[in-house]
């Protein structure tokens, strides 16, 4: 068979009308199909398109959705923001400022036996203690020009508030 | 094989008023289609009406779920084939899982004997012809002339070439044409209008 002739439509015997419609007689039904199908398919059709219409119709409800998205992502930026503000090492009480308060404040936390954390742990020994605790008073005493007396008597004291 | 030329025109319309928005635009496609589903899924189905009524419905409602936004890209009768054909082979195996294994392997036939009438041999002349073709070959005929679809629209819905189709449906009626069959049908139906 020569496929050259096949791309011409002209040599495709056609099939006689009688087998045509025998074959339509064999392999159709009578049949119609059930109302209930059309009920069904058309009252889904309707409930679609109105739910559809509304949406479209309601333009109000989309820049409330468009707004309250706006408000979240600019509520979760601030916190974001917030959170990753950069304080010194020291600042323990993270009031943007190294100074006696945040050494009180650790001394306190190991005082009551306060939880480990790594971020107070200046000396890297794995343990909170009055050397963590100095570590953050010098640093104070270097910020606010404080003289060697008066920051070995402020080490002292904080010795006392942890024993 | 995307063929918008294949597209009838009155398609086209309804869909653009169905993808506005308006219910009438897909109503009238449903209208314009619903039969030429259900004979299809009816002949796929086996002849089960039950199945085929179902097959319809729910082609029909994942049909109308994809507006607004539907686009047509080839003719309506190859779109809705692929979906017939799926939704088919989904309800039956769903009718298999679902049906009893209870009952006897061999049923007895206790129907009466009747005589064969020249319609049944006919049918059964019909159905040697179709035996002797492969399963593309008969479904390429049948979609033809009983789904009434163009070859374009056969490439379309079994997503093979046109040149494939055309091949094979040219294969197919010479095959037929050659068939001994073919004159025993010719004789049988003279003989049905000798007695009509």
């Amino acid at each position: 068979m020569d496929n050259n002739n096949i791309n011409n439509f002209d040599d495709i015997p056609e099939l006689s009308d009688e087998l045509q419609l025998e074959l339509k007689k064999e392999f159709t039904t009578d049949s119609q199909l059930p109302l209930d199908v059309d009920r069904a398919v058309l009252e889904g059709a309707r409930a679609h398109f109105d739910a559809f219409n509304k949406r479209r119709k309601s333009p109000l409800i989309h820049y409330l959705r468009y707004a309250a998205a706006i408000v979240l992502v600019a509520i979760s930026a601030f916190f974001v923001l917030h959170n990753s503000q950069t304080f010194a090492p020291q600042d323990v009480n993270r009031d943007g400022s190294v100074d006696i308060l945040d050494a009180m404040t650790l001394a306190i936390h190991i005082r009551d036996k306060g939880i480990y954390d790594r971020k107070w742990d200046y000396n890297n020994d794995n343990n909170l203690s009055i050397t963590d605790v100095q570590i953050v008073a010098n640093k104070a005493v270097e910020i606010n020009n404080l003289d060697q007396a008066a920051a070995a008597r402020l080490n002292s004291q904080l010795a006392m508030i942890i024993n | 094989m995307l063929d918008a030329s294949n597209i009838n025109a009155q398609d086209q319309t309804d869909i653009a008023i169905a993808n506005s928005g308006d219910v009438a635009g897909f109503e009238r496609i449903y209208l314009r289609y619903k039969n030429w589903t259900f004979q299809l899924a009816w002949r796929l189905a086996n002849r089960d009406e039950n199945i085929a009524a179902d097959v319809c419905q729910e082609v029909f409602t994942w049909f109308y779920t994809r507006f607004p936004g539907f686009s047509l890209t080839s003719s309506m009768k190859s779109f809705l084939y692929p979906a017939v054909r799926n939704t088919v082979i989904r309800q039956q195996e769903r009718k298999r899982r679902y049906s009893s294994v209870d009952l006897p392997l061999d049923i007895p036939d206790t129907s009466l004997p009747i005589g064969e009438t020249p319609q049944d041999e006919m049918r059964r002349h019909l159905a040697s012809l179709l035996d002797n073709l492969s399963d593309t070959q008969r479904h390429i005929l049948l979609m033809r002339f009983v789904d009434d679809m163009t070859l374009a629209e056969i490439a379309s819905a079994i997503e093979i070439s046109e040149s494939s189709v055309k091949t094979t449906y040219y294969r197919t009626l010479k095959k037929l044409k050659d068939s001994p069959a073919i004159k025993n049908i010719r004789d049988l139906k003279a003989l049905i209008l000798l007695f009509l």
